[in-house]
């Protein structure tokens, strides 16, 4: 089940509200259990073993890995087991037949299990938490529980610290607010709206260039590509919206997870502002354990490198997402080594460019394709402009991609202010968001709903 | 209290407005069918008894002036009716109510089709339309009638709205008690509603059995009932709630709750009627009835649940009409259709997807020769079993009329079709050049498209078969020039494909502007289906001379374009036509083929399909 569906929009959601309202405060965590237990296997069926497996270990692993690296080590270890096998076997199996020369291989096919590692994150932050005595050892097995299993966050974040929420697990602290309520509808609405209105449109777009479904011509495979990267951060952040305005409804706090990324002058500040929860998960869990900058800049160097090929393997087991991180990871070091240092307007293009640029191997479905489209966007390969260019630039899809490039590329000042007035009109707002709310639920019927990016992941 | 007061007024008038505008956008579609025996006076003067025609159709001879009386009140409609002029009378224009319509030239005895729009100024409790028909010499009897059927589109009676809005204000007083606890506040509204609902069904007695009787009718109550004591059991605590809540965060959570919950209950009333449902070219996921597969198997269920939900929510045809209306006021576009000029529509999937594909295919030496071979595969296959095929590629709309296609739609060169007929005739497949023969005709008649509809118009099919049969002809070594005069065309209004399609929230498919040309010539018997081998085929065999020797038996297999042959006079060179879909030469078409001693066949294909035959995808 995906939030922009119609079964959870008009069946699943109301009803789960209706009843956390109805039934007494005490059963409401086991409430949301059940509810998120049921969500997760509408999409995945049996794997909900899965992660009720690892729960239940880690529960029960906890009381010993306190200050024991070794403990800690071996159950990182076992909650890596299921992310390997399902995730990457088949990739790891693929590499190996490359380099033994075996062509046209038959690789190990395993269903992915929805959200698996988003949830093997959460669970080795955990334990990496209760043992290095940030959070002491929980006891209450639910908690836990709902905290590996609650709905907004399984599938595809933000990967959100036991810390971080613990204290609302506690219902007296969780009790329903119209304030929380409101102002988490509002969020829903305003992520479902960035998804469906404008994340799926842009998709319309870029899924005919990177599905091969149009010729290559160098303005095709621009468009696709901005396309691409609108569809990206328009369904991702409005996953991230929708998440947290729902875990607001029952009165949970989520981290924020974007912060216009767009609008970043250097690739380093993107990664501030893109997937904050993962790129923070990285620098905490894995940065600073190998050293961080505190042990020379070669080390620096190679540490923030080594981040960015384990964050491009995160997001899939592909040739194409490595490219993708390892892409990054050289440009963090040439801005770290400050070989690379445009600033203001300039650097924000610049950086714009280089994210569209490196979001090609992201999509491409082989590194093959991803070279052909870079290759169409620089040399300029057969035509500037083909006959059915025309297709991907009717008078809607060229609207909303403007509005769309203005809302990401929009001055920080502008913003702030765009915001202030929103915020100063409360009215005005419900109203508008109502209103942007019956256009989503418009196209979603019209149209149909796709599934979001990092599901997927 | 005057908070409260307010409130409720406002409350009712949103209603009342809601209402209104529902009845505006949904009409009762009726469906009536006038025979001759229905009508046993014309004008209070019985002119002839019913009498059949040498097919055993059933008609009547009326007067110039008659009156059709339909018992449905009625505002707007649709009527189409059949009928013949009579002897030595020449008709040439048809009053309809205080409306003229010229008619074209026709001869005596020749069956018409006229499909007309009526309105009415004001509702009536009979639907009466006066007929005339201008016919010279002035005598009592002018025209046979046949049959008219009628298609309704009355907006919902206003006695409906109000007992809607009795029934509402039942509801409201009920949750007034609840909230507030007034009593004369509730007792007043509640008596208002009784009231209204009095008014507008006198006697109760009636209501009741209509509710015993109806049991959608009663479905749908019993969902407001039980959503009402739903709503009785919540409601104190969302007051309680709310009070707490500023404007700001009320306005958010009402709407929201409004806008979830329609949908939701709307997938629990009586489906959609059929005039609204947008066509999708696609079946509608059914919900599922049993458990598929293992048990473990939940995600497998619940996307065919989801699906089905999907397909079903409540007020879903409105929906995506809204939202087409809205892409084509504020955008001019559509998701599924190109709005083009001069009124034409154009299926996007063609420009978009399939004429690439088409373009590729013919651009690519492999798959072109790949291709052909599949061609060249079925005419020999129908040459060894002494079948001459003779191929047929219909281009689309696309082709013949790019001049009609907006600005943003892809344009593709009729040359990209021309040159694979040459290549397929130098192979030795008898191709009819049909693109180059509607480019030749196209000035000759106002339309050879439907402006809304992908099809090609009877005129188009007519050149065509003219083109096929004189193909015939020379090949079995006869003169055989088309001798039926060109069949005379009119505008008409036509229910076009590509607007239901498009289907805009206003203009309910039923555009009078949306024309298409009617060239039927009478056949002098019917096409029948008959079953060969388990498999359903339309036959047409003459029960009578032809004009002229005929020509070997002929089939055509294709697509809904070769279904226009039957209307153009075809018929009239060949003892048997079978006509059928698909485009294989199967074992089972070619033993039907041979049991009816079919000597030629059509073959029959349109350019956008050629894609799909390559991929073995080909569809009907």
């Amino acid at each position: 089940m995906i939030f922009a569906s119609p079964i959870f929009l008009f069946f699943f959601f109301p009803l789960t509200v209706i009843a956390y309202t109805l039934v007494p405060l005490k059963w409401r965590n086991a409430l949301l259990l059940i509810a998120s237990v049921l969500f997760y296997m509408s999409g995945s069926g049996p794997y909900i073993l899965v992660i009720i497996g690892l729960t239940i270990f880690n529960s029960a692993i906890t009381p010993y890995i306190v200050d024991n690296r070794r403990m800690l080590g071996g159950a990182i270890a076992v909650n890596l087991v299921p992310l390997v096998y399902f995730k990457y076997a088949g990739f790891f199996e693929r590499i190996w037949l490359d380099a033994v020369g075996i062509s046209n291989p038959k690789t190990i096919a395993v269903l992915l299990p929805l959200g698996i590692s988003f949830y093997t994150f959460h669970a080795i932050s955990y334990l990496i938490d209760v043992a290095r005595r940030r959070i002491p050892v929980n006891t209450n097995v639910n908690s836990y529980l709902l905290y590996m299993l609650f709905f907004p966050h399984l599938i595809a974040g933000p990967i959100v610290r036991f810390k971080e929420i613990s204290s609302q697990f506690i219902l007296e602290n969780r009790r329903l607010r119209p304030q929380n309520v409101s102002s988490g509808l509002q969020l829903f609405i305003l992520g479902f709206s960035k998804k469906i209105l404008i994340g799926d449109q842009c998709a319309a777009i870029a899924d005919r260039v990177f599905n091969q479904q149009i010729t290559l011509s160098s303005a095709n495979a621009w468009l696709g590509i901005l396309a691409y990267t609108m569809q990206i951060y328009f369904d991702f952040s409005g996953y991230s919206d929708m998440a947290s305005g729902l875990a607001r409804i029952f009165g949970f706090r989520f981290p924020r997870n974007f912060r216009r990324p767009y609008s970043a002058q250097s690739i380093t500040e993107f990664w501030q502002r893109w997937h904050i929860s993962l790129s923070r998960w990285f620098r905490d869990y894995v940065y600073i354990p190998l050293g961080g900058n505190r042990r020379g800049q070669a080390r620096t160097l190679f540490n923030l490198w080594v981040i960015f090929v384990l964050c491009g393997l995160w997001h899939g087991a592909n040739y194409t997402f490595l490219v993708w991180g390892v892409g990054h990871g050289i440009w963090m070091v040439v801005e770290r080594l400050g070989w690379w240092r445009p600033r203001g307007w300039w650097g924000q293009l610049c950086t714009f460019v280089i994210t569209m640029l490196l979001w090609v191997p992201f999509r491409a479905e082989s590194l093959s394709q991803t070279w052909q489209i870079w290759l169409a966007c620089i040399k300029w390969q057969t035509t500037l402009v083909s006959v059915d260019t025309v297709t991907l630039i009717d008078p809607k899809r060229i609207f909303l991609l403007v509005v769309a490039l203005c809302i990401c590329c929009m001055p920080q000042q502008a913003f702030v202010q765009c915001k202030l007035f929103w915020q100063q009109r409360p009215l005005l707002r419900a109203s508008a968001l109502s209103i942007s709310f019956v256009l989503a639920i418009l196209v979603l019927i019209d149209q149909g709903f796709t599934p979001f990016i990092y599901a997927n992941f | 209290m005057r908070l409260h007061i307010i409130t409720i007024c406002l409350y009712s008038v949103i209603l009342l407005v809601c209402l209104f505008a529902i009845a505006y956008v949904i009409r009762i579609p009726v469906q009536h069918q006038l025979s001759v025996s229905d009508i046993v006076s014309d004008g209070g003067k019985t002119i002839r008894d019913i009498e059949k025609n040498s097919q055993g159709v059933p008609f009547r001879w009326l007067r110039d002036q008659v009156t059709l009386t339909l018992a449905q009140p009625t505002s707007a409609g649709i009527l189409m009716f059949d009928y013949w002029i009579a002897p030595n009378r020449v008709a040439t224009a048809l009053h309809i109510n205080a409306t003229t319509i010229p008619l074209p030239p026709t001869g005596a005895l020749i069956q018409r089709h006229i499909a007309l729009l009526v309105f009415h100024a004001e509702e009536l409790p009979q639907t009466r339309i006066a007929l005339q028909f201008v016919a010279a010499p002035k005598e009592p009897i002018a025209w046979a009638f046949i049959r008219a059927n009628w298609q309704t589109i009355t907006p919902i009676p206003h006695p409906t709205i109000w007992k809607g809005m009795g029934l509402l204000w039942v509801v409201i007083a009920l949750s007034v008690q609840r909230i507030w606890q007034r009593h004369w506040v509730s007792s007043i509204i509640a008596g208002l509603g009784v009231l209204v609902v009095g008014m507008t069904q006198p006697v109760l007695a009636n209501s009741i059995s209509i509710l015993a009787q109806n049991p959608q009718f009663m479905r749908n109550g019993i969902v407001i009932v039980v959503g009402w004591l739903l709503w009785y059991l919540i409601q104190p605590r969302v007051v309680c709630f709310l009070t707490t809540a500023s404007p700001g965060q009320r306005l958010t959570i009402g709407l929201y709750s409004i806008l979830t919950l329609l949908p939701s209950i709307g997938i629990l009333f009586t489906p959609e009627p059929t005039s609204i449902a947008v066509q999708e070219q696609r079946q509608r996921q059914a919900c599922p009835t049993q458990w598929m597969g293992s048990r473990w198997d939940v995600s497998q269920n619940f996307t065919v649940l989801a699906q089905c939900v999907s397909d079903n929510i409540g007020w879903r045809s409105i929906m995506i009409r809204s939202k087409n209306e809205l892409d084509y006021r504020l955008f001019g576009v559509s998701s599924r259709v190109y709005f083009g000029n001069n009124d034409f529509y154009f299926l996007r999937r063609w420009g978009d997807e399939r004429f690439p594909l088409l373009q590729q295919i013919t651009q690519d030496p492999v798959q072109r020769n790949q291709l052909r071979q599949l061609i060249q595969t079925i005419n020999d296959t129908y040459a060894v079993n002494n079948i001459h095929m003779i191929l047929v590629i219909a281009p689309s709309k696309d082709i013949l009329y790019p001049e009609n296609l907006p600005w943003y739609a892809p344009r593709y060169d009729s040359q990209m079709v021309k040159n694979l007929e040459a290549e397929l005739r130098d192979t030795g497949v008898d191709v009819i050049p049909v693109t180059a023969i509607l480019q030749q005709h196209k000035q000759d008649v106002p339309l050879l498209y439907h402006q809304r509809d992908f099809h090609w118009n009877d005129m188009a099919a007519y050149y065509v078969a003219q083109a096929v049969v004189a193909r015939i002809a020379y090949h079995e070594q006869r003169a055989t020039p088309w001798p039926i005069a060109p069949p005379q065309y009119h505008l008409m209004w036509k229910s076009a494909t590509d607007q239901h399609f498009a289907a805009l929230l206003l203009n309910r498919d039923v555009y009078p502007k949306s024309y298409g040309i009617d060239a039927r010539i009478p056949a002098p018997a019917t096409w029948n289906n008959e079953s060969f081998t388990n498999q359903n085929f339309v036959v047409w065999r003459t029960p009578t001379q032809l004009p002229q020797p005929a020509l070997p038996n002929l089939a055509i297999t294709g697509d809904s374009f070769s279904t226009y042959f039957r209307n153009v006079g075809m018929e009239r060179y060949f003892d048997t036509i079978i006509t059928t879909s698909g485009v294989a030469s199967t074992p089972v078409l070619l033993q039907t083929l041979q049991l009816n001693g079919i000597k030629y066949v059509v073959v029959q294909l349109r350019d956008v399909s050629l894609p799909l035959l390559i991929n073995h995808q080909y569809e009907q």
